[in-house]
């Protein structure tokens, strides 16, 4: 697969802060690519670096395996922390001015305008928009050019629920078409379901990188109970099991990889035990996230 | 006027932050840059048509004799005005990049000449050869106040070389400084 971006050592200092920390990532043509991480953890400082208005400290990156000129960033599409456009111009003159420096027709003006449903207002002036709608011309603004690579910094900030699934909804499309797509969000549930490929950032260091399918991978959790003795001590003569722990009033047990709760209930069934509530948790993004963070040594 | 019209016209990219939208959009710093300074020259240049215009209009209501060579005699005046402006727009839109604030720039800007003034007064006897080359003071040397001619009948009445060398030097520096700060600027 071709490469989209690859990024090298980057790496930002703000005084004695490291914001960026020997960064090295590499995109591919076609992902969706999530970079999740707790606030100030550099999501924004990479990007903006990314985008040529944050100056590196150190490292390197390129864009479509050239280095970056300011010409390249025409191809690519980016909102960056909040929407700005000039707030005495209208929607659809703010957007006349951007088609202009992206060097893309105006005839794109209507079909983005449709695309984010802001026909109806294009000509109020910017500052009277509600915050979703300056969102969602920010977006008309990065899709303007037809970009191969959308990059969006908390799309779905400050949106209501509704804005949320229709911009969620958004980047499934935009991604259907084949285009790349690097999204910084901290909602984790965003990222479980549109992206591709995710990596945490945490204090300036990118601490994991992997596919999206891969989380959920490793031994089933599952919760058993109530708590007594007996069943205390058959769960832990129980082969298949890893750890166990009491929880409220429930063991929480891990059980090792390829062994099915199925396998439990029939082995407790075995003993002599009928289990009150046995479920199987499912691991999320939420779990995966926070185990990392919790597992990443602090520098 | 136009100093603060360029002021707010380059603080307000930074506090509106367009500029860092417009750089994200591709166009760069220097793209950016020349834009303003273009500006800065079409308001110098309209400046100078406009006092050239004045000028035609009051000297013909005022002379006693209309001949062609009266009319373009002290012509030189009219692009060292245009020079003047575009020198002091320079200045004004480096005091605007490096401030980034419009109240802060327009006030720095308004007691530039009186800062100077106080600098100058502060100058140790030996440094009084450097007083004609501080920026303010090239700026207004470039075309003297005429205040004077009525009070001692005598005006430097052309366009002296040296001034016109100096105020060049400093628009370029000026400009050099702005180009400067803002491609080390985050933004």
């Amino acid at each position: 697969m071709e490469t989209v971006l690859s990024i090298n050592n980057l790496t930002k200092h703000f005084g004695r802060i490291k914001a960026v920390n020997n960064m090295t990532l590499e995109v591919k043509r076609g992902m969706v690519f999530g970079m999740l991480g707790p606030n100030g953890s550099g999501k924004t400082t990479t990007l903006g670096m990314l985008m040529g208005v944050v100056n590196k400290t150190s490292g390197s990156f390129s864009w479509f395996g050239e280095l970056p000129k300011d010409e390249i960033r025409k191809k690519i599409g980016a909102v960056l922390e909040h929407p700005i456009f000039y707030p005495y111009l209208t929607g659809q003159q703010n957007l006349e001015l951007n088609a202009m420096i992206k060097e893309s027709t105006p005839a794109n003006i209507p079909k983005v305008l449709e695309i984010v449903e802001l026909s109806d207002r294009k000509d109020d002036k910017y500052k009277t928009y509600s915050l979703g709608m300056k969102q969602r011309l920010a977006i008309a603004s990065a899709l303007l050019n037809d970009p191969i690579v959308l990059i969006l910094d908390e799309p779905t900030n400050g949106l209501d629920p509704m804005g949320i699934a229709e911009i969620r909804k958004l980047i499934k499309k935009i991604a259907e078409d084949g285009k790349t797509i690097i999204l910084a969000s901290h909602l984790l549930d965003e990222v479980q379901k549109v992206c591709s490929h995710f990596a945490v950032l945490k204090k300036g260091n990118m601490v994991y990188t992997g596919p999206v399918e891969d989380v959920g991978k490793g031994g089933l959790v599952i919760e058993v109970g109530p708590i007594d003795n007996q069943l205390h001590s058959a769960l832990k003569n129980f082969h298949g099991i890893v750890s166990m722990k009491d929880e409220n009033n429930h063991f929480l047990v891990t059980l090792q990889e390829g062994i099915k709760s199925q396998d439990l209930n029939k082995y407790l069934f075995e003993q002599g035990i009928a289990a009150s509530h046995l479920i199987a948790r499912k691991k999320t993004l939420e779990q995966q996230f926070l185990e990392i963070l919790s597992e990443a040594p602090t520098s | 006027m136009l100093g603060v019209l360029v002021v707010i016209s380059i603080t307000n990219e930074y506090s509106y932050r367009t500029l860092r939208q417009n750089v994200i959009d591709g166009v760069s710093r220097l793209d950016f840059l020349i834009s303003k300074i273009t500006t800065n020259l079409g308001l110098s240049i309209v400046s100078a048509l406009f006092i050239f215009v004045i000028g035609l209009v009051t000297g013909l209501i005022y002379t006693p004799e209309l001949d062609w060579k009266y009319v373009f005699q002290s012509m030189p005046f009219v692009p060292a005005y245009g020079l003047q402006i575009f020198t002091y727009l320079s200045f004004a839109l480096m005091l605007g990049v490096i401030i980034q604030r419009s109240g802060l720039t327009i006030l720095l800007l308004l007691f530039a000449s009186t800062i100077e003034l106080i600098i100058k007064l502060n100058l140790p006897d030996s440094l009084e050869v450097i007083k004609p080359y501080f920026p303010m003071d090239a700026i207004d040397n470039l075309v003297p106040n005429p205040f004077l001619k009525y009070v001692f009948q005598e005006i430097q009445d052309y366009v002296s070389l040296a001034s016109v060398a100096i105020a060049l030097v400093w628009m370029f520096l000026f400009n050099f400084f702005s180009y400067r700060r803002l491609k080390a600027a985050d933004i």
